[in-house]
C-alpha cells in the first residue's frame, strides 16, 4: 500500500517537472477562457435546441395531417349503409271476399 | 457576486433551451479546463476543438438529466474523457487506414511520402512530452486528468468509476511510470537536465 508521503512526494516530483514543461493546469478562471470558443459553442447549441424543436413541431404536425388524411379518406371509402328493398306493392287482389266483388 | 458551480447549474437546468446565460457562464467558466484536457488526450487541435465543443452540446441537451450524485465537474469531465477515447480511437483507426492505404500505393510507386504523423510518430521534443507518450492509454489519461484537468483523486476515482483506493494506486502507478520514461528518455539525451 502506497503511503500518503510517498504519494504526495511522488506527485509533487511529477508536477514540478510538468509545470517546467509547460504543461501545468490551467486555472478556473473565466477571464482565461476563448470568448469565440464560447460564443461557437453557445450559438451551435441555441441552433441545436431550434432544430430540434422545428424537427419535434414538423414530425408532430406531420402525424396529425397523415392521422387527418387517413380518417377522411376511411370515411370516404366506407360505403353507405345498405338500405333493406323496398316491399313491392302486392297486387290487386280482384278476388278477395272480403272487398265485396 | 458569482454564483457557485451548484447554484449556476440549478439555474441552467431550469432556463436550457428557453435562455441561455446561465449555460455560457458554464461554459466559459470550464472551457479552458476540457479544451486543455481534450487537447492533450487527443493531440490534434482541430479534433480537440470539436470534442470540446460535443461535450458542452452534451451538457446542453442533458443537463436536465443531471442529478447532482457527483459534482457538476465529474460529470462534465466523465463526458469529456468518453468523448476523447472515442476519437482517439477513430483516430486510431484513420491512421490505420491510411498506413495500409499508403502500403499499397508505396507497392505501386517509387516517389511516394507517407503523409506526416500517419504513423502516429508526432514531433514531441521535449522529454516530458516523450515519456508521456511512453505511458500506455490509462496511465496517460490519470496524469492528464490530475495534472491538466487538475481532477482530485475522488473526481478521478469517479471518472473511472472505480473507488478511491483504487484510483489512488491507479494514479500512483501512472507517477511510477511516468518517473521512468522520463529517466529513460533524459539519459538517451545525455544524463538529466
Amino acid at each position: 500500500m502506497v503511503t500518503d508521503e510517498e504519494f504526495a512526494k511522488r506527485e509533487a516530483e511529477v508536477a514540478a517537472l510538468l509545470r517546467e514543461a509547460g504543461i501545468c493546469v490551467p486555472p478556473k478562471d473565466p477571464s482565461k477562457s476563448d470568448a469565440g470558443r464560447v460564443d461557437r459553442i453557445v450559438e451551435q447549441a441555441l441552433f441545436e435546441a431550434v432544430v430540434r424543436d422545428t424537427a419535434e413541431f414538423a414530425f408532430r404536425s406531420f402525424g396529425e395531417t397523415l392521422s387527418g388524411v387517413f380518417s377522411a379518406l376511411s370515411r370516404s371509402a366506407t360505403p353507405p349503409p345498405i338500405k333493406p328493398p323496398s316491399a313491392p306493392n302486392p297486387p290487386p287482389n280482384d278476388w278477395d271476399e272480403s272487398s265485396g266483388a | 457576486m458569482a454564483l457557485g458551480d451548484d447554484a449556476l447549474v440549478a439555474r441552467c437546468q431550469s432556463e436550457v433551451p428557453y435562455r441561455v446565460d446561465a449555460y455560457r457562464e458554464l461554459v466559459r467558466r470550464f472551457e479552458p479546463m476540457v479544451f486543455g484536457t481534450c487537447l492533450r488526450m487527443i493531440q490534434n487541435q482541430e479534433d480537440a476543438e470539436e470534442v470540446c465543443q460535443d461535450a458542452f452540446l452534451q451538457v446542453f441537451h442533458k443537463i436536465g438529466q443531471f442529478e447532482g450524485r457527483s459534482s457538476f465537474k465529474t460529470w462534465l469531465f466523465r463526458i469529456v474523457f468518453n468523448l476523447s477515447v472515442r476519437r482517439r480511437e477513430n483516430i486510431a483507426k484513420r491512421a490505420h487506414r491510411e498506413i495500409k492505404v499508403a502500403g499499397e500505393i508505396a507497392k505501386h510507386s517509387d516517389h511516394f511520402v507517407p503523409p506526416e504523423g500517419a504513423a502516429g510518430q508526432i514531433s514531441l521534443g521535449a522529454e516530458v512530452e516523450e515519456a508521456l507518450s511512453r505511458l500506455d492509454g490509462n496511465e496517460q489519461r490519470v496524469l492528464i486528468l490530475k495534472f491538466v484537468s487538475g481532477l482530485s483523486l475522488q473526481e478521478i476515482a469517479d471518472v473511472f468509476e472505480v473507488g478511491l483506493s483504487a484510483a489512488k494506486m491507479r494514479t500512483y502507478r501512472a507517477l511510477e511510470s511516468f518517473r521512468d520514461a522520463y529517466q529513460e528518455a533524459t539519459a538517451r539525451k545525455g544524463g538529466p537536465r
